[in-house]
């Protein structure tokens, strides 16, 4: 036994579908050939083979290749295909000195489990505020000896050179700027392990006074997207470790 | 009794959010999933990161992208992704700029959680981070960063304004990551294995204003930071 509303529901449904078919059943109401022509042109080269033209092949050559493989010798193409190839003049011209990349595959032993670590200390304030490129030199010093085995492996004192890698600058909403510093050098020796240094960031208090400020007045916390987090700053008290790579303090021990 | 019995089980079918379960099949899914996952892990060991990400093949073919779930700090790279690249380089520029933002993902307080929070608050400075993070991970691992200019050349749209947007215009992107290259490892622009690649002359043509911008910075060994069109 179906249901009196599941009735209703059948009929008013077949009612639709019959009104939608009846509407794509409808005839068009122009029966004129000329009404669905899109151009005279088409119908006028169409209509008498006479008015058909030989289609030039040079007009539909895309490629030199193409002509090379597909032309017959007494066929020539006025198409001659520029070359074009867009140079970084900057580029090629400044760097011409360098020398080609050579990959050199580290290969680490994720084996062990016992490092050795040196302590360094950088020698002035490091600041994203201060203007600075990818690449710059910074200087930190060894603030405490690194012994092994009774032997003084790295002594205190001693200059690390090191590199700024990347500067991230301040987001929107208190998100602070970061730097990271790597390449760490004393003299030959490479150092392992990279500085990462985060500016103080707002966002511990932006989002919740946004979130008070766009409740009593509507739309004022979007204005906070303009405060900008701190700068990173590294500062000389600050004490970082870096890995001393592993087969330098192991041939200490051999020796 | 049924009726109530069935109900629940149906509920708890339709509800379970299906596992991000790793293709393992021999079909040609599986082989793609086991090369992505090799180019992953020689971005992860070469770098010496030293925290746990996966990789994750969705084989939907229309969809261009990768992203990295902050939640578990997995990377998903779609079919579209290897579709359109032409090589392993360019696959791993991807894999690279989505490592960056796991490795942000487990910075932070509360073992990274509240990272999210940051990314979504200031999204377009983590994604120039990102980019510039993706090409030192490419060199530590022995690949080409220019792959990075090259496919996002192919696969970034380019919309008017950034200022809410959630990327910087792809036009910017680019040009921060050839100037970094510029700076850091200048040495793939002198000996350029992608110079008459049709994407990167695409890049060269498109990019001349903001080329002038940074020959004029380096001439004049400025240190403001460019803001490129």
């Amino acid at each position: 036994m179906i249901n009196f509303s599941v009735k209703k529901l059948i009929v008013f449904s077949l009612l639709i579908g019959i009104s939608v078919n009846s509407n794509c059943l409808a005839e068009p109401k122009s029966d004129k050939i000329q009404d669905f022509l899109v151009t005279d042109d088409f119908v006028s080269k169409n209509q008498s083979p006479q008015n058909i033209q030989p289609q030039n092949i040079n007009d539909f050559l895309i490629t030199k290749d193409f002509v090379l493989k597909n032309s017959t010798p007494t066929l020539t193409t006025s198409i001659t295909p520029k070359e074009i190839k867009i140079h970084d003049y900057f580029a090629e011209q400044s760097l011409k000195n360098c020398k080609p990349f050579v990959y050199k595959q580290k290969k680490y032993d994720f084996q062990n489990v016992n490092h050795l670590f040196v302590k360094v200390n950088s020698t002035k304030i490091i600041s994203t505020k201060t203007p600075m490129n990818v690449g710059d030199e910074v200087f930190f010093v060894v603030s405490k000896d690194v012994n092994h085995n009774g032997k003084i492996i790295i002594k205190q004192g001693q200059i690390v050179s090191a590199r700024v890698e990347t500067i991230s600058e301040s987001g929107t909403y208190g998100v602070a700027a970061d730097i990271i510093l790597g390449n760490f050098k004393i003299g030959d020796l490479s150092l392992e392990g990279e500085i990462k240094k985060e500016g103080f960031t707002h966002t511990y208090w932006v989002i919740p006074v946004s979130q008070a400020a766009g409740f009593f007045i509507p739309f004022s916390n979007h204005l906070f997207r303009f405060v900008h987090g701190g700068h990173a700053k590294i500062k000389p008290k600050e004490t970082f470790e870096l890995q001393i790579p592993d087969e330098f303090w192991l041939k200490q021990e051999k020796i | 009794m049924k009726k109530f019995l069935i109900t629940i089980i149906s509920f708890a079918l339709f509800t379970i959010m299906p596992a991000n379960a790793m293709v393992t099949d021999d079909t040609q899914d599986g082989h793609v999933q086991n090369k992505i996952n090799q180019i992953g892990f020689r971005i992860l060991n070469s770098n010496k990161i030293p925290y746990r990400i996966t990789f994750f093949y969705n084989n939907n073919a229309k969809t261009i992208n990768a992203y990295s779930a902050f939640f578990d700090r997995s990377i998903t790279i779609y079919k579209g992704i290897i579709l359109i690249a032409d090589d392993e380089d360019e696959i791993a520029s991807v894999l690279a700029h989505e490592i960056s933002h796991s490795v942000d993902g487990y910075q932070g307080i509360l073992r990274g959680y509240f990272q999210e929070v940051k990314y979504l608050l200031s999204p377009k400075k983590y994604e120039y981070k990102a980019d510039k993070r993706a090409v030192d991970y490419l060199v530590n691992a022995g690949y080409n960063p220019l792959a990075i200019i090259v496919m996002d050349t192919k696969m970034m749209s380019q919309y008017r304004y950034d200022v809410f947007g959630t990327h910087p215009l792809s036009s910017r992107r680019v040009m921060e990551v050839y100037e970094y290259i510029y700076e850091k490892y200048p040495s793939f622009l002198a000996h350029n294995k992608y110079a008459d690649n049709i994407y990167y002359q695409n890049f060269l043509l498109t990019s001349e204003k903001n080329r002038k911008k940074l020959e004029e910075k380096i001439k004049t060994n400025s240190k403001k930071r460019l803001k490129y069109d």
